[in-house]
């Protein structure tokens, strides 16, 4: 069985999968870069003859291919030092060029070829309003949606509204956390935490978190990463273990739970990328204790269901501060870069190929 | 930092309160908390009523007030006005938590706090151990009036802007019995107006006769209490210091490690400091169990090197 793997052929994402099919004695597969396909150059019809199956992988952590994604979306790309500097913006843009790309290949080898994740379900995963929305109206525990919003007053008037004074931003299409904001009010206090930093004549992402603790200056990042469009949900109090906030990238191959972080941090956004720690998932178990752990697994398990033309699925998922119940943060269709992770002594690349041989 | 809610005091297990249950005093003690999980809370006032009128109300011995609402602004008027208000409900009350929130509940400076001394601890002749987190801008900070307490053997008072006003209060207080004392000082951000001066006059005439253990956390001005504390008399009869989640620095932890009434205690915890390597590693010999865990660093920005406190949000 030989693999059409549609990539950025420079990523370590292409190299690892290259390295599990050759553990796994699979002809090599032929890759195709995002580049390639961006700029027309042609060449996948001919190359999905030779191969039996599609995988598709991040267009992520390349410049020429974002920026060949924003300009297909209908944006102009960012400047090589905006880019560098991580600006924030044309999310917009890059969603709708992504999802054109993806749909173009939906339509081009949908009926060429068996596929190992669906674009359109990809799509869907790169729209984290209409994801949130899909999940809940499956029944998938997942934070109620306030609304959608564009800039400080629509947020503010969405909390008031709902009466919620404690509520998550979150950009409609971003990845990672970049852009998301945790926000809470009260009379006099305002208090926003963010990886988004503002500098003269615009926001750009950082590793760091920043504060900020003034109407002026939440409503100034609030105004500018607006237009991009963000919702806003309801904040889930996630569990507090050892003074640190946990929650979970759990990989969901073929239906089950199999490649599990534990991710700790001592601000509200846990994700890795900034700065937080891995935790020890046997020991944070023991003390969220069984039930809530078999509904974690369950919750998981439940949202890849909802995504029935992907093979496999990363969900985030949180466990209330209580320690009672469980929500899903989001989903991620390429959630599966866990180098040196082990499941029944597979890392996730060979995992999602050994079930994938097993079921076809 | 503030790890985790109580699991359990003297054994008697801490859980959250469910008002669909009957209540198991004393053999439990239970947290009333808007959480994620109790939507149909319906504010502090509907669950406490609840709980009031359960039969075995009247057996508790210990109760935790968390989150009142979706933002803790109002804790106190919500939920200690109205637990004071029902005090001869609580006659065997003998732990009392006061806003146990933790960081994902309320960033611990948004919950208003009121008089946690002498209007709580006169409701409550039995009491043996008070807890009280918070404290909310200038207004809702937590205050502290002088109190005579004939049962307490520890009082808890964690906050990010501590008052001269309460600091005095609870020096002024007759607690024959306390054994365990423990002050977060907090910032000047958040209103912390305690001298040097406040802090050596309890060093060196301490009105606590059973004292043992004492916490002096969270504090902006670590390396300044060390300067106070080394040689002071109040070193004579504590078994335990805690200077964590403050700002120890090398200046402060020299001074520690070069006084031989520190060398007597039998803990000392200093954990979440600015401690260098070589200082740190000092420590080991030292003769006390030492916390030197969580090294943290400065923040440097533009030239200039910031310290701080571990809660100050």
């Amino acid at each position: 069985m030989r693999f059409l793997l549609i990539g950025n052929p420079e990523n370590r994402r292409v190299a690892f999968f290259l390295q599990a099919c050759a553990r796994l004695s699979l002809p090599t597969p032929v890759v195709v870069s995002w580049e390639q396909i961006l700029l027309n150059e042609g060449g996948l019809e001919a190359a999905a003859k030779s191969c039996d199956v599609l995988r598709i992988e991040s267009p992520g952590e390349n410049a020429r291919v974002d920026s060949l994604l924003v300009a297909r979306g209908g944006g102009i790309p960012f400047s090589e030092e905006d880019y560098k500097g991580g600006r924030i913006g044309n999310q917009r843009a890059w969603y709708l060029g992504w999802q054109s790309v993806l749909s173009y290949l939906q339509e081009l080898l949908g009926e060429a070829l068996p596929m190992m994740n669906s674009p359109e379900e990809i799509a869907l995963m790169f729209d984290k309003y209409r994801c949130q929305n899909h999940l809940i109206e499956a029944g998938v525990s997942a934070p109620p949606i306030l609304g959608l919003a564009q800039d400080s007053s629509e947020v503010f008037r969405l909390m008031d509204e709902c009466h919620r004074r404690r509520v998550f931003v979150k950009p409609r299409h971003s990845s990672s956390a970049s852009g998301v904001v945790a926000l809470q009010r009260q009379n006099h206090r305002i208090l926003a935490t963010t990886s988004v930093k503002i500098e003269e004549g615009g926001l750009y992402n950082s590793l760091r978190m920043s504060r900020y603790e003034t109407l002026q200056e939440v409503e100034v990042l609030l105004d500018l990463l607006g237009p991009e469009n963000f919702f806003v949900e309801r904040w889930f109090p996630k569990a507090v273990l050892g003074g640190r906030a946990v929650d979970f990238r759990v990989l969901v191959i073929s239906g089950k739970v199999r490649h599990v972080v534990a991710r700790t941090s001592r601000s509200p956004i846990t994700n890795l990328h900034l700065g937080n720690a891995r935790g020890d998932l046997n020991d944070i178990k023991k003390q969220l204790g069984d039930g809530v752990w078999t509904e974690a697994i369950n919750t998981c398990e439940q949202a890849a269901a909802t995504f029935p033309k992907c093979h496999y699925i990363a969900v985030d998922l949180m466990i209330s501060s209580s320690m009672e119940s469980v929500a899903v943060a989001e989903v991620n269709a390429f959630g599966d870069l866990l180098p040196n992770l082990l499941s029944h002594g597979q890392d996730s690349y060979e995992a999602e190929l050994a079930t994938w041989l097993a079921a076809s | 930092m503030i790890e985790d809610y109580t699991k359990q005091w003297q054994g008697i297990p801490v859980v959250p309160y469910n008002s669909e249950k009957a209540l198991e005093c004393p053999y439990r003690i239970y947290r009333l908390a808007y959480t994620w999980d109790n939507e149909e809370w319906g504010g502090f006032e509907v669950q406490f009523a609840k709980y009031l009128q359960d039969p075995a109300c009247g057996e508790s011995v210990g109760l935790s007030l968390g989150l009142n609402n979706d933002v803790a602004e109002s804790f106190y008027a919500d939920s200690v006005k109205r637990l004071l208000e029902n005090k001869e409900k609580f006659s065997k009350l003998r732990w009392l938590f006061l806003g146990e929130m933790l960081m994902e509940d309320s960033e611990m400076t948004w919950i208003g706090q009121g008089d946690v001394g002498a209007p709580v601890l006169d409701a409550f002749p039995l009491l043996e151990e008070l807890h009280a987190r918070g404290g909310e801008g200038y207004q809702n900070n937590i205050a502290f009036t002088k109190a005579s307490h004939s049962k307490l053997k520890k009082l808890v008072i964690q906050t990010a802007g501590l008052r001269k006003e309460a600091f005095q209060g609870i020096l002024q207080s007759d607690f024959p019995e306390l054994e365990s004392l423990e002050i977060w000082l907090g910032c000047e951000e958040r209103d912390a107006d305690i001298s040097v001066d406040d802090l050596r006059d309890f060093f060196q005439g301490n009105p606590f006769p059973k004292l043992k253990s004492l916490g002096l956390m969270n504090s902006e001005i670590t390396n300044k209490v060390v300067e106070e504390i080394v040689d002071a008399p109040i070193l004579d009869q504590l078994e335990e210091l805690s200077l964590a989640l403050g700002t120890l620095q090398d200046e402060g932890a020299k001074m520690l490690l070069s006084s031989e009434k520190i060398k007597t205690l039998k803990k000392l915890d200093l954990h979440h400091h600015y401690m260098s390597n070589e200082v740190m590693a000092q420590f080991a010999n030292l003769g006390p169990v030492v916390d030197v865990s969580d090294q943290e660093e400065g923040d440097e920005y533009d030239g200039t090197v910031d310290y701080y406190v571990a809660v100050s949000e």
